[in-house]
């Protein structure tokens, strides 16, 4: 079976792994607003280092965070490229492709292209950060709780979390099914490496209609296991782990606004310091918005 | 602790699809008792797992748990939490996908305060033997593992029947050892009461009482004495336990030997 | 020579750190008539190896060869459709890869896979029905999602035998299935060896089934092939059997405890008649000698 390294838990004891679930959560929302006001390679450097320092202390080997990086690797790869074609150039900034019409490649379009992509790759560094250090559980009871006040308008937020953890619980068993599914049809000779769609998406009922009929036994053998162990949805349910806020979490929140305050600064350089004026200018200080830095 | 009375049970009732899966049952399981159900695939047995917890109500006769009866709804977590029933297949009874958060899901539902909860966590995965796997996550697991997960998850409601609903059917030989292992050290341990459903008549030597299922009806009940029955439990599509099948064909070539054998050991002592 | 395997081995995510070797230095030959058992505990590589002679896994390069009635499966451009008639494929719990509306569709899957005509798929498919011991009239046009579970596996072997394979694999064709069910699909793979697969490869973690109907059985164990013998020799062997905790059939663990207690009788015994007869004769005896010792 391949491993599934997006959004999964490694377990440890580190200070991010006991930290509260729900501050975890309020942390990644914070940061990932944050990479958003970033817009300048040293500043994207500074946070780099901030997250692999992260990963460090989450104690969480080093190739397992890449690997789940590795799989967006193409994305990012394919937006810049796409940007960098595309985006056109700053008003009166002269194209590096000269006089072509197409491509028509500008300067201020690739450090664009680059911030896009180091953007994802930031984004996808700090989510899979969390995901390696909170359970699905954790994770999820988090999120039932940020979003209990929509209990109020009768919103089922139980169960949309449950809903949710069991989804997570089972990709790992359909990954495999499919699997073991697709060798039993391949050995009945089937064909799935039609170039036609059409022709694809016949092929493959032969796999979606088994893994259909299985997951629906899936479910109602669930759903007798749940019944089982005494389940009446969330009224009277208490949990293992509570949660609690302690001096830790304040500690991590306080890092993160320092230093969320200081992308603001760096970015709209409100108290006027000069060298952030000056950084401003240059092509890995300063923004892709700007006129085009004269320095290469 | 248990009593069937007159138990009929049918699927799609009202339809005409509908299908007769017990008939008139009638069988008492009872305290720190041993019971081994046993009988062939689609003879009933798993009906009757479901029965027992509530998860299915008889439309003819009543299921009575502890003097509470299956199809009174104000009492059915008593009763779940009285009677708990083990799956056949271990990976269709994970909720979590970390093991002690799986485990954690029964005492949840009871409402149970956040120490409890832990207590009978770590109880539960001692009792199963899986403690150093508590935070880790069920799929690197083997079969055997992955059931015992299942029986501690079980246990943490601390139910005083256990019952395993052909638990070990998926399961290869060196997990199947495990489970029943793990089964028998609870009996002993804490007194359960245990209902073992089965059609592997070799787990069924230990048992203290053999109930027998064919087309939904009980056509044998008794000691271990129905395990040297070949010719019945042929007859509905089981096969008598090695020892005992051997010792009734060694009878009939005229070997002289003593009537009780269902085990190798015993089997040898009687031939030597 | 029907399937010839030499120097085989085959590991999982080559150099990353979840590299895991299934398969080392694996040396087999399986030839035409027989009946070749494959036992090993979960994880031994058993199935990885199947997986191979079918090409569901492709063979890794410079890792050993594999040569199936002529076809070397280690060339690029492999003839799957012809390798696939000569090799069936049955997976544990085969039922659950039944997808199509009517059981005689589902059993002709293969068949058109194979591209043959129309006349040629049906008289298989009725072939194959008949063969897996199911009335072909009566089945047919029924859903094979609404036929009994014993039917449904023979129904999902016949939809392996309708590509008229001339090797049969099976992995543990009898899981799961009670005491009369196990017995049923035993004979039924006997009759097809008879009748139209003359090679059968069966793994299987019963040992009194597969010392009932194997010719020779291969332990695996971590990968490797540790011994091929007769069954008779290999439940002989004890060490084998105890390094490897490999259990005996049961007849073989009788008739053990009975030599061990000083009974004149071959270790190797797997079969339960052959037995029977053994310990008869030995009590008659027995009751000679006292009737002797009394006359005297």
């Amino acid at each position: 079976m391949k491993a599934v390294s997006f959004g999964q838990y490694y377990p440890s004891d580190s200070i991010l792994h006991r930290l509260d679930a729900r501050m975890k959560l309020l942390l990644v929302v914070l940061y990932i607003t944050m990479i958003f006001f970033v817009q300048s390679y040293i500043v994207f450097f500074a946070i780099l280092i901030f997250a692999f320092a992260l990963v460090l202390i989450s104690k969480v080997p080093f190739l397992k965070v890449l690997r789940s990086v590795r799989m967006i690797m193409f994305l990012m790869i394919f937006m810049f490229i796409i940007t960098t074609l595309f985006r056109g150039g700053n008003v009166g900034e002269v194209a590096l492709t000269g006089d072509l019409r197409f491509p028509s490649i500008y300067l201020s379009g690739i450090i664009h292209a680059s911030h896009m992509a180091l953007r994802i790759f930031c984004l996808v560094l700090g989510t899979s950060l969390l995901t390696f250090t909170t359970t699905p559980v954790e994770l999820t009871d988090a999120i039932e709780r940020a979003f209990s006040p929509l209990k109020l308008i009768r919103f089922p937020v139980h169960e949309m979390a449950l809903i949710m953890s069991i989804a997570l619980r089972l990709i790992p068993t359909l990954m495999e099914e499919t699997g073991k599914i697709i060798n039993a049809q391949k050995a009945r000779g089937a064909e799935f490496e039609s170039r036609n769609i059409f022709k694809k998406a016949k092929a493959m009922l032969p796999v979606l209609i088994p893994l259909f009929v299985s997951s629906f036994r899936r479910a109602e053998d669930l759903a007798n296991a749940m019944d089982s162990r005494c389940y009446r949805g969330s009224e009277g349910r208490t949990r293992l782990k509570q949660m609690r806020y302690r001096l830790k979490d304040l500690i991590a929140l306080l890092v993160v606004v320092a230093i969320f305050f200081a992308v603001l600064v760096f970015r709209y350089n409100f108290f006027d310091f000069e060298f952030i004026t000056y950084l401003g200018e240059t092509w890995w200080g300063g923004s892709s918005d700007l006129p085009p830095p004269s320095i290469i | 602790m248990i009593e069937f009375k007159n138990v009929s049970y049918y699927y799609n009732a009202g339809t005409p699809e509908q299908v007769r899966a017990t008939k008139k049952l009638s069988f008492t399981i009872g305290e720190g008792e041993f019971v081994a159900l046993v009988g062939h695939n689609g003879s009933g047995k798993s009906t009757v797992a479901r029965l027992m917890n509530g998860l299915l109500i008889p439309q003819r006769g009543e299921v009575i748990v502890d003097g509470n009866l299956t199809s009174d709804n104000k009492k059915i977590f008593d009763i779940r939490k009285t009677v708990g029933v083990v799956f056949q297949n271990p990976d269709n009874q994970m909720i979590a996908s970390i093991i002690e958060d799986d485990i954690a899901f029964g005492p949840e539902n009871l409402g149970l305060p956040p120490e409890e909860i832990r207590k009978r966590v770590d109880w539960a995965l001692e009792s199963v033997g899986m403690s150093e796997h508590k935070r880790g996550t069920p799929f690197r697991l083997s079969g055997g593992q992955k059931q015992r997960i299942a029986i501690a998850g079980i246990l943490a409601i601390k139910p005083r029947v256990l019952v395993l609903d052909e638990s070990t059917a998926m399961l290869d030989p060196v997990g199947r050892e495990e489970v029943l292992k793990t089964v028998m050290e609870l009996k002993e341990k804490e007194g359960m009461s245990i209902v073992l459903i089965t059609h592997f008549m070799e787990e069924a030597i230990k048992a203290d009482r053999i109930i027998a299922l064919d087309k939904g009806e009980k056509v044998l009940e008794g000691g271990r004495e129905i395990l040297s029955m070949s010719n019945e439990l042929d007859r509905i599509g089981l096969d008598a336990p090695f020892a005992a099948r051997v010792a009734g064909k060694l009878r009939e070539k005229g070997v002289s030997l003593a009537d009780n054998i269902y085990e190798i050991e015993e089997l040898v002592r009687n031939i030597m | 020579m029907s399937i010839i395997i030499k120097n085989l081995s085959y590991t999982y995510n080559p150099k990353s750190i979840f590299e895991k070797v299934a398969l080392k230095n694996i040396n087999l030959q399986i030839e035409n008539g027989d009946f070749f058992g494959i036992i090993g505990h979960t994880g031994s590589g058993k199935s990885t190896l199947i997986n191979h002679l079918n090409a569901l896994t492709r063979i890794q390069k410079g890792s050993g060869e594999i040569i199936i009635q002529g076809i070397d499966l280690t060339q690029k451009k492999l003839d799957f459709r012809r390798l696939r008639s000569e090799v069936g494929m049955v997976f544990q719990y085969p039922e659950y890869q039944l997808f199509d509306e009517t059981v005689a569709k589902d059993v002709g899957f293969g068949a058109r896979n194979l591209k043959l005509d129309k006349k040629e798929i049906e008289w298989r498919v009725k072939e194959a029905i008949e063969l897996v011991g199911l009335n072909y009239e009566e089945i047919k046009d029924r859903s094979p999602f609404e036929i009994s579970g014993g039917q449904k596996r023979r129904a999902a072997i016949a939809g392996v035998l309708a590509m008229r394979p001339k090797i049969l694999i099976l992995d543990e064709p009898t899981a799961g299935l009670d005491p009369r069910g196990k017995k049923e699909i035993l004979d039924l793979v006997q009759n097809i060896k008879e009748k139209m697969c003359r090679t059968i490869v069966m793994i299987s973690h019963n040992m009194d089934e597969i010392a009932r109907v194997a010719n020779k059985i291969a332990v695996m164990h971590k990968g490797e092939i540790v011994c091929v013998k007769p069954p008779k020799e290999l439940f002989s062997e004890r060490e084998i059997l105890k390094k490897y905790n490999i259990s005996m059939p049961q007849a073989t663990l009788l008739a053990n405890e009975l030599a061990d207690k000083g009974f004149e009788i071959d270790r190797g015994i797997v079969d339960e008649e052959e037995l029977i007869e053994k310990i008869t004769n030995y009590s008659g005896q027995i009751a000679n000698d006292e009737e002797i010792n009394l006359n005297l």
